[in-house]
């Protein structure tokens, strides 16, 4: 048990890891944690030059900062871009002959590696860049009034009331959720492919997905679907004061499956690893 | 004690190692020799687990070496012939390192880097190719391993280097250390290695002490040809021979003339050290 996992080696390689993680990695993080003010730059000065900005500070009017939703839908593509790109940037090393070996040959055990991995993967940085990000886009909020609300302080489900769809705390853990299962998928594609880690797993993904899609519509036709979903609807009619729980399961369900299935992949990736 | 028993390994459906038969002893500095592509860096690469045996069994202290457990790793160091020059300074990625290995004293690690002239404040990323083959040789040497496994430890090494990585290699390992050093610069660890383990394609043609070689080969460096000559060479002055030592006496072995001799005679050398 002692040569499996020692708390003590854990602790000291954990250590080791996020060092290492921060010096191959610190600066790509900043990059996108911080984009807030980047956007900022990017807006002000694209309004001032080309959205006639110009004509209205000369007399002595103001430009109204990046808005809301604005913010939201950059958020979004920023946060998808990072969460695909990081993992092979931190872990993406173990594939190659120099550093590999070096890494494989370290005096910590494969449970040892693969925990730090994981926790540093999947909660430390991607928490990293949830709070740089909502900080610096509350500070952009806090410099310039006319941005509107910080994402971080704006309730998600107010935005539209007229929406059906309650978002449970304000929708981070589904963001969470969302973020966990993007960055198993990558850092397993980190660890199976050679070159080209981001693009081979997107174009895995793609693969899986049209496979998956003929072979579901390929069973579907041959399957009396009406009273299959008739059967389905009555079900969720019976259960409709427990809906909101059925569903929560369903998803966490999917979460742990879809994680835990990546990082067992992960794990037996690591145990085969040759250089 | 590592135990390697009808060891074959093959790079898809080029057979590289078949039938290796044989067994390191604690306490002695292996020389591997063998021509290009016999699969000395591949024997390395299995010893330290870094590769899977296809067939037979390494057994190190007992141990599979690709387990890659964490006291075997602790016991052990591989370093290959080219090694990263990581982005940091020499001395703090020796203490880094070094704070998982019990043996490792940072202290000799910086007497070692000041004997072979180079600076544990230099970033190994700006160091020259002999530079970071000293610090990682003074980081190998100070982690005082039980089993240390060097490829091609002088390549890259000046004249002074070389002279001063024999002195190390001397004074600086344990009378319990098994060292494998493979390499094609005979003529640089001439004096340190003993005993002596020529490969060949999917063979060990031999696996003798010095003491050994002496007692069955003659080694003689004068300047009359012997009609038993097994391999003879040209030098100023005279000839270096090979041939059985019929007569019991005494002479230095020439390492690169036991080489070429074996290789000219494969079976008759094989038999007579068959043990």
């Amino acid at each position: 048990m002692e040569n499996k996992f020692n708390l003590n080696r854990f602790g000291k390689y954990f250590l080791y890891d996020l060092k290492s993680r921060w010096s191959n990695l610190g600066l790509f993080l900043l990059i996108f944690a911080l984009f807030p003010f980047i956007l900022y730059l990017i807006h002000m000065i694209f309004a001032t030059i080309a959205g006639g900005g110009l004509t209205e500070l000369l007399y002595g009017g103001s430009i109204n900062g990046p808005s809301l939703p604005a913010r939201f839908v950059t958020f979004t593509i920023v946060t998808c871009i990072f969460m695909i790109m990081f993992p092979a940037r931190a872990y993406g090393f173990i594939t190659e002959k120099k550093a590999g070996s070096d890494w494989l040959m370290l005096p910590a055990s494969r449970s040892e590696k693969f925990l730090s991995m994981m926790i540093i993967s999947l909660i430390v940085i991607p928490v990293v860049y949830l709070v740089l990000y909502f900080l610096s886009d509350w500070v952009i909020c806090l410099l310039d009034k006319s941005c509107g609300d910080a994402m971080a302080m704006t309730n998600v489900n107010g935005l539209d009331e007229d929406s059906p769809i309650r978002l449970v705390g304000n929708g981070i853990p589904l963001l969470l959720a969302g973020l966990a299962e993007t960055v198993a998928v990558f850092l397993l594609g980190s660890l199976l492919f050679k070159k080209w880690k981001t693009g081979y797993t997107i174009i895995a993904l793609f693969a899986i997905n049209t496979a998956l899609s003929i072979i579901f519509s390929v069973i579907i036709t041959q399957f009396d679907m009406h009273s299959f979903g008739t059967f389905i609807i009555n079900k969720l009619k019976d259960n409709a004061v427990h809906l909101d729980q059925i569903i929560n399961i369903w998803i966490n369900a999917g979460l742990i499956l879809f994680v835990g299935g990546c990082g067992i992949w992960s794990w037996f990736r690591l145990k085969r690893q040759q250089h | 004690m590592i135990e390697i028993r009808d060891l074959a390994f093959s790079y898809g459906n080029n057979l590289v190692l078949k039938g290796i038969t044989t067994t390191l002893e604690e306490g002695k500095i292996y020389g591997l020799l063998g021509e290009n592509g016999v699969g000395k860096t591949t024997l390395l690469t299995l010893l330290c687990g870094l590769k899977r045996v296809q067939a037979g069994t390494i057994r190190t202290d007992g141990e599979n070496p690709f387990d890659r457990s964490a006291s075997l790793l602790e016991k052990q160091y591989y370093l290959p012939d080219e090694v990263a020059p990581v982005n940091m300074k020499a001395g703090t990625f020796a203490k880094e390192q070094g704070i998982f290995r019990k043996g490792y004293d940072h202290g000799k690690f910086l007497k070692l880097m000041e004997e072979f002239e180079t600076d544990p404040s230099w970033k190994m990323s700006h160091m020259s190719a002999g530079q970071l083959k000293k610090t990682y040789l003074s980081f190998a040497l100070a982690c005082n391993c039980k089993y240390l496994f060097l490829d091609e430890p002088t390549n890259g090494l000046d004249i002074p280097s070389k002279a001063q990585f024999r002195n190390a290699i001397l004074k600086y390992t344990s009378d319990d250390s098994t060292i494998v050093i493979s390499t094609h610069q005979v003529r640089d660890l001439e004096n340190i290695i003993d005993p002596v383990i020529i490969l060949d394609r999917r063979d060990v043609l031999l696996n003798a002490s010095l003491q050994e070689i002496e007692e069955k080969l003659f080694f003689d460096y004068g300047t009359e040809l012997h009609h038993e000559s097994l391999y003879s060479e040209q030098l100023p002055g005279g000839f270096i021979q090979v041939y059985p030592n019929t007569e019991g006496k005494e002479s230095k072995t020439d390492i690169e003339a036991l080489f070429n001799a074996t290789h000219a005679h494969k079976e008759l050398i094989k038999g007579m050290f068959k043990k």
